[in-house]
């Protein structure tokens, strides 16, 4: 294992776990809401592990076909091109499918046999069977917001993946994600991170999205750059989240409160 | 019929009001600063400091708040600034979620928690003139040991001898510490449960001074100012049906209702999430299923007519919908030439493989195979009075005119109306069935009547349980109400706000989709916890509620 240049800060044991997963051959799932670190921990744990990572952004108009290559037309001359997923599996690449769940039905489906025993992936349009090789890992994400989404992955997809679930970090560890990321003070840092904490318990009022650790790595770098606090936490925190004028007068509240 | 001498009396009060204003009062109220518009501000700020789901209740009593709910006054004008009332609520909210969070009744004790506090106090305190800023705020009162309620209080001064035809509301101001008492013509016993458990409050005539006899005029009006007035500590409960309505929140002692269960309950059976506990109790509630067939054809009739811009312009606006299409790629036929599908047919059979013969774009109508239940509150509450128009009446004049159009563009849809009096009398009021005549059914909605509590999670379920039986693709209830879940054996607050929850997830990971109509502000504080975003509306005003069922069937992904 090399040492890996990307800051991720361990909030629990998944980069153990990721690692025995490695090695045991078995998918992957990452679940949480946006902006918690998941791409960042696949990126880091990639760098660490010595493999090439190949990143899927799936949407509701992923197919198969884009997954898996499609034939094209060049001067009369059909040639084949391999999609993400197949390129993956002759690389022995980490494939990180982000937002699984967004992607057509057929799509979902051809990963299944990825992720059994068999660990091999059939292209129907070259009649060719890929065995993955052991370097080889499957990992997807998908955000269980209750409120985000009407599309749930199937159990029988689900069941088929061992489950790593991302929460925000505690206090202490947040805080020293943005200290980290962007080199604000310690006080200040965990002042946006109290901010955080407060809005977040809106969530479940579903008037805005929580708050990601994102956005307070964006307030953090914008206070670096020299912009008041009050303001940087407005722009980056409380705009993004909401339009409700009652919301934001009452988040700007807890703002001036804090900073 | 008013006493002479009353009237003269209640007009010279009004005008000498109105003449002499005390200097006193014509300061305060260039200062005041009401708590209504702010309201749902100091709601979500209360939530942020407090950092858990807490509630703002309205009351003047001058006590911080309780274990969940945030105590704020109906106005503030102590202060000598408009501005500085408004920084007395703010800084009341801040302290009083701040003693839920730590569960410190003394506010005095939580000045370090936010270091900008004891600046913003100091600087507001010689504002207040003679007044304390402790003594104004008030501490915490945590001890109560009943679960809060909300209810309902019905001043039925008048004790009219027979029914009256019109019911006056007025919104009363929040009381705490209640002592309810069972009225004379209320028997706890368990057997027979009462129709009714709106509170009943005593001792009104007092107020006056005036020791007049009652007579069958509807009063509440003028009575207003003395009902504001009224500190109402003891409240009786009955089951008489009420001649005027003093609405008002209370939070009541000392009285236990959890009814005995040992007692066989009818019906069929559904589960309720304790969200306590994490898990259903099973066969909790029982749904009591019937067909209403009573029928009003006469209101039906005059309905069509009173309402007949509403029922085109809704008819307008679903048929533009209705015949929205949607496109559906790779078909096997259709009017229209696939050209990504053509392509790779192409190159499928360049490269040697049996090409995709679907290759076509086919236009599917949006409202085409809908299931649709609409699910309507009937509750006493609904009893009640927005913009000049009961609830009640809106809702099912409403039902009509949607009934009326929805009829013509969706296949299959059924109306229902629910009401409770306790877990296990859960009524379920099937208006029109899935395979009944609309022309037929319509007329029953004219003869329905606000009855009991409104326990969602039951209604909602058994709701789910019919449209499981449809064969539609797309299953969606409407459910219509306006407000918070309650009942009479405890269904109030987070309790039922996470059993609706359950029950609508429940549904949704079995295709069916709810959404829900509120036709009150107030229910910006509860209802984002029941239903998913973008799947409820709160209408300003009931006639925007049938603009806003429209809405709804566009939003609901309902061509997916
Ligand atoms: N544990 C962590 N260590 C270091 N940085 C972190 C950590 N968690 C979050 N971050 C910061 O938060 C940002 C957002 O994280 P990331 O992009 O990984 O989120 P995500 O969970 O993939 O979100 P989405 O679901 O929107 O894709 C990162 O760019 C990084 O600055
Ligand atoms: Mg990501």
């Amino acid at each position: 294992m090399s040492t890996p240049a990307v800051f991720y800060l361990e909030t629990g044991r998944e980069s153990e776990l990721f690692a025995k997963a490695w090695e045991a051959r078995l998918p992957l799932m990452l679940k949480g809401p946006t902006g918690c670190g998941k791409t960042r921990f696949v990126e880091y744990m990639a760098a660490k592990l010595g493999r090439p990572l190949i990143t899927v952004s799936c949407n509701e108009d992923t197919t198969a076909t884009d997954l898996l290559g499609r034939h094209l037309l060049i001067g009369g001359e059909t040639k084949w091109t391999d999609g993400p997923v197949t390129r993956a599996v002759r690389e022995g690449a980490i494939l990180y499918l982000d937002e699984v769940a967004e992607a057509r039905a057929d799509a979902i489906v051809v990963i299944h046999s990825l992720t059994d025993h068999r660990r091999e992936l059939f292209l129907d349009r070259t009649g060719e069977t890929l065995h993955a090789p052991p370097e080889f890992m499957l990992i997807i994400s998908y955000n269980p917001g209750y409120q985000r989404s009407m599309r749930e992955l199937k159990p029988s997809t689900r069941q088929r993946f061992i489950g790593l679930g991302f929460g925000y970090p505690s206090t202490d560890i947040e805080t020293r994600i943005v200290t980290g990321e962007t080199g604000v003070d310690e006080k200040q840092a965990r002042s946006l991170v109290s901010i955080a904490t407060k809005v977040r318990s809106l969530t479940e009022l579903s008037l805005l999205e929580s708050v990601s650790t994102r956005l307070l790595v964006d307030a953090a770098k914008l206070i670096r750059a020299g912009l008041p606090p009050r303001y940087a936490a407005t722009v980056a925190i409380a705009e993004p989240l909401t339009d409700d004028p009652d919301a934001l007068a009452a988040i700007k509240q807890v703002i001036e409160l804090t900073l | 019929m008013f006493e002479w001498e009353e009237n003269v009396f209640l007009g010279i009060k009004a005008l000498h009001r109105r003449l002499f204003v005390s200097p006193r009062e014509r300061a305060a109220s260039v200062v005041r600063v009401h708590l209504a518009p702010r309201r749902q501000q100091w709601f979500l700020l209360a939530n942020m400091i407090a950092e858990k789901p807490v509630a703002v209740f309205e009351t003047p009593n001058a006590v911080l708040c309780d274990h969940e709910r945030v105590f704020l006054p109906p106005e503030f004008s102590i202060a000598s600034t408009p501005e500085a009332n408004e920084h007395l609520f703010q800084l009341k909210t801040i302290l009083a979620a701040l003693a839920i969070k730590t569960r410190v009744a003394d506010p005095k004790a939580l000045l370090d928690e936010i270091p900008a506090l004891k600046s913003r106090i100091a600087d507001l305190q010689p504002l207040l003139g003679e007044t304390d800023f402790w003594q104004l705020i008030g501490r915490a009162e945590f001890s109560r040991a009943n679960e809060p309620r909300h209810s309902k209080t019905l001043a039925n001064v008048l004790e009219a001898a027979q029914q009256p035809e019109n019911v006056t509301e007025i919104e009363g101001k929040g009381q705490t510490n209640v002592q309810v008492q069972l009225g004379d013509d209320d028997q706890p016993v368990e057997a027979e449960m009462p129709i009714h458990t709106f509170e009943k409050a005593e001792t009104l005539e007092e107020y006056s001074g005036l020791d007049r006899k009652t007579d069958d005029e509807d009063e509440l009006e003028e009575h207003a100012e003395a009902l504001h007035k009224l500190d109402m500590k003891h409240v009786v409960r009955t089951r008489e049906r009420p001649r005027s309505i003093y609405r008002s929140d209370i939070v009541m002692d000392g009285l236990s209702l959890d009814f005995g269960s040992d007692a066989p309950a009818g019906g069929i059976p559904y589960p309720e999430w304790d969200f306590k506990k994490q898990q259903h109790k099973p066969a909790w509630c029982h749904i009591q299923p019937r067909t209403q067939i009573e029928a009003d054809a006469a209101w039906a009739q005059s309905t069509a007519t009173k309402h007949r811009a509403v029922i085109l312009d809704l008819r307008k606006k679903l048929a533009a919908l209705a015949t929205q299409t949607q496109r559906a790629k790779r078909q096997p036929h259709g009017p229209e030439l696939d050209i990504d599908a053509v392509i790779a047919a192409q190159v499928a059979q360049h490269s040697g493989h049996a090409p995709d013969e679907r290759l076509y774009i086919q236009r599917q109508r949006r409202l085409h195979d809908v299931a649709a239940l609409v699910l309507m509150d009937q509750s006493f509450s609904t009893d009640s009075w927005v913009d000049d128009a009961r609830v009640l009446d809106t809702i099912r004049e409403t039902l009509f005119c949607v009934g009326e159009v929805m009829d013509e563009f969706i296949e299959t849809f059924a109306v229902a109306g629910f009401s409770s009096n306790t877990r296990r009398q859960c009524d379920f009021h099937l208006i029109k069935d899935f395979r009944d005549p609309w022309r037929t059914s319509r007329a029953r909605l004219g003869r329905l009547e606000a009855n009991g509590y409104t326990r969602i999670g039951p209604a909602l379920r058994h709701a789910q349980e019919l449209l499981t039986r449809q064969s539609a693709e797309k299953k969606v209830i409407f459910l219509l109400t306006d407000g918070r879940p309650c009942d009479y054996d405890r269904y109030e607050g987070e309790y039922g706000i996470r059993d609706v929850r359950k029950a609508i997830e429940t549904g949704t990971r079995h295709g069916i989709m709810t959404h829900a109509f509120a036709i009150e502000q107030r229910a910006r504080e509860h209802f984002p916890r029941m239903f998913a975003r973008q799947h409820y509306d709160i209408v300003p005003n009931p006639k925007a509620l049938a603009a806003s069922m429209c809405g709804a069937f566009a939003r609901l992904r309902l061509a997916c």
